[in-house]
């Protein structure tokens, strides 16, 4: 694989603050182009410094990485990036149109496309009817749908968006998973940032679990549960007594309560288990294959081994 | 090109800021205000009129010319009183919030993620603030100028010199504000700050223009003491005459004591206003442009008699002796000193606050 087909790519990346407070320790992140990233972690694990980073919002202590071909610090490319940062302010002087404009001139995009743009997008986030009015009488989900709009009135080939269904109700988080889809389908790359795990579980193809400052783990959600992935095989409530030694002869099962469990994700590995109940004379309420969900994916990544959850800080230094 | 299209979006941005904002409308409604009481005054033979109204005066078109009246109010008196003062307060108070809220969280990011550079970025802000002054100065000048025009019969492409000389005085206040607002990120404090910025600058010119009259008012009472000892030496020597020359000569000799200690207070003022912006010698620029000296002086002192004061003696010196002389210093000095000297306040002031957004986290 060459470096051109990461739309982000990161070797290290550290800020620390003034008073020594380190922020980023070290981050190492690729996201692919045409996928749908997630970057996950608990409050003050340095997820929007490292979105601003990129963005040259933020100046890294350290940076090596590259983010559509340049070096992260360059101007240049973002031209063909997109951004919504978390807690964004529009002028309450403009209206949706005119932000969409004057974004889109910032940006670089001539105004005749601006313009057939900004109809488009206007008309994607369902803002169409609300486009002559001044941003300031907007409610929140408003901002947010006039937000994305936003990030999209560049064509970009990668969009950043931090929390981008904060304040949304239901339709609209639907109707922004929806945008993202049709985003990947065109071939862009979209970085997410958000505390919404369920949300991102319907749409990221790969996360990133950060954690005070580095990240803990990466990958598809797939191969970093695979340790966790396993069959269960559930007797009913009179069985459960003579389960354990139904089993015993399959030091791969392990037993709680009525369920036996195989830590495997082969089929095939678990049909010994459920014929050595069956052979015992059990009768077998349910046999499922368990994968974990992102959410225990993440709270085993800010849980220490002894059971706390990591707070910011807690190894001296990611900022609250 | 793509920087061409950033500048005018942020100069449509700014545009549409001060469009918002009450304060804008309001300084325009009273500048027109004003032109309409300047159209409303008028001269004639006996003297000066208001409305239907005449009320006889020295200054009359038997003295001078209308357009003179006209261009005299215009440069004097409605220059700097309403938009070297009134107006600027306004354009101050108006433009003071647009860089704390450029930089406020949630709305820099947004600018800075965009392919521009920090410096251009926050440079670009600062002309953008300009607008305010550029705008109103402009509607003020075009309608003084139709006034002058038609009234005065004379169309002075000159009271255009305005523009730049308004917005130039504007943006040498609004140096210090862009630094205060990158600063504090407050508007109200890099307004007050800004207010007392003023009030210091302008309290060193006027120490400075106080030494400069108490200087002028020195020489020229030296002046008239060495013509007194030339007159009395000349005479045939006698106890009256010698005991004159004594006391002239010894008033001569306090006269140059005091123009020392005067001199280094002015020079020390000087040179504490060589490093600041020199707002009213800047407005007072245009009166060299539009007003000759003559016209100027048969202003301020047509009818009335030469009146004379003494210093505590019978060395008798005239107020309008001291002015002039006070004048033709001020207006001795060169444009680039006047303006140079106040565009290297502005420079480091908008240097340094360029830096300072340059290098910050957001």
């Amino acid at each position: 694989m060459t470096v051109s087909e990461f739309a982000i790519d990161l070797d290290h990346v550290a800020k620390t603050y003034r008073g020594r407070v380190r922020a980023l320790r070290g981050i190492q992140m690729r996201v692919r182009r045409g996928e749908i990233f997630g970057l996950l972690g608990p409050n003050g694990a340095g997820k929007s410094t490292l979105v601003k980073v990129l963005m040259t919002v933020i100046r890294p202590t350290e940076c090596r990485g590259t983010m559509l071909g340049e070096p992260v610090g360059r101007k240049g490319p973002l031209g063909r990036v997109g951004y919504l940062p978390e807690h964004h302010r529009f002028a309450d002087y403009l209206t949706g149109a005119q932000v969409l404009d004057y974004y889109g001139a910032l940006a670089g995009v001539p105004r005749p496309l601006r313009r057939r743009r900004s109809a488009e997008l206007l008309r994607t986030v369902g803002m169409s009817a609300w486009a002559r009015r001044k941003v300031g009488s907007y409610s929140k989900g408003m901002r947010q749908r006039i937000g994305i709009a936003q990030a999209l009135v560049n064509d970009p080939e990668l969009v950043l968006l931090d929390e981008p269904t904060d304040g949304v109700d239901p339709v609209g988080r639907r109707d922004i998973r929806e945008i993202l889809q049709n985003l990947k389908a065109r071939g862009k790359t979209v970085f997410l940032n958000s505390h919404l795990l369920s949300e991102l579980e319907m749409v990221c193809d790969r996360v990133a679990i950060l954690v005070q400052g580095a990240v803990s783990a990466q990958g598809t959600i797939d191969e970093l549960t695979r340790d966790q992935q396993r069959y269960e095989v559930e007797v009913d409530d009179r069985s459960a007594p003579a389960l354990p030694a139904a089993v015993a002869a399959h030091p791969a099962a392990v037993v709680a309560g009525a369920v036996a469990r195989v830590a495997t994700t082969d089929a095939a590995a678990v049909q010994p288990v459920i014929d050595a109940v069956r052979h015992a004379g059990l009768t077998i309420r349910a046999v499922r294959a368990f994968r974990p969900s992102l959410e225990d994916l993440f709270m085993r990544a800010v849980t220490d081994p002894e059971g706390h959850t990591l707070t910011p800080g807690a190894r001296g230094g990611a900022r609250p | 090109m793509m920087a061409l299209r950033q500048t005018a979006a942020i100069f449509l941005d700014a545009y549409r800021e001060l469009n918002s904002r009450k304060l804008f409308w309001f300084s325009l409604v009273i500048s027109g205000i004003i032109v309409a009481a300047f159209a409303a005054v008028g001269l004639n033979e006996r003297g000066i009129t208001l409305l239907w109204w005449e009320f006889p005066a020295d200054i009359n078109t038997r003295v001078i010319a209308a357009s003179v009246l006209y261009r005299y109010v215009f440069t004097l008196i409605a220059i700097p009183f309403w938009l070297g003062w009134g107006a600027m307060i306004l354009a101050i108070v108006s433009t003071a919030g647009m860089i704390p809220d450029f930089v406020a969280g949630g709305a820099v990011e947004l600018t800075l993620a965009k392919p521009i550079g920090r410096v251009r970025l926050i440079l670009t802000k600062f002309a953008a603030a300009m607008l305010f002054a550029a705008l109103q100065v402009t509607v003020f000048a075009a309608a003084c100028f139709v006034v002058i025009g038609t009234r005065g019969h004379t169309w002075d492409p000159s009271v255009f010199l305005a523009v730049p000389l308004i917005v130039l005085v504007f943006s040498y206040l609004y140096s210090a504000c862009f630094l205060l607002g990158i600063v504090t990120r407050s508007t109200i404090a890099s307004m007050l700050l800004t207010m007392l910025a003023w009030f210091l600058i302008f309290g060193v010119s006027t120490t400075e223009q106080v030494f400069l009259s108490l200087r002028a008012g020195n020489e020229l009472r030296r002046e008239r003491l060495a013509t007194l000892i030339t007159g009395l030496e000349a005479q045939q020597p006698g106890e009256e005459a010698s005991a004159q020359l004594d006391r002239r000569r010894k008033q001569l000799e306090e006269a140059e004591a005091g123009a020392a200690a005067i001199r280094r207070g002015h020079q020390a003022a000087y040179a504490v206003k060589t490093l600041l912006p020199k707002t009213q010698e800047t407005i007072k620029l245009l009166d060299r442009v539009l007003l000759s000296p003559q016209e100027r002086a048969t202003m301020q002192g047509s009818g009335r008699p030469p009146t004379a004061v003494s210093m505590g003696d019978d060395v008798r010196i005239r107020p309008r002796e001291i002015q002039e002389r006070v004048d033709n210093t001020l207006r001795a000095r060169t444009v680039p000193w006047v303006v140079g000297t106040s565009l290297g306040f502005e420079a480091v002031m908008v240097g340094l606050g360029a830096w300072l957004f340059a290098r910050r986290d957001f």
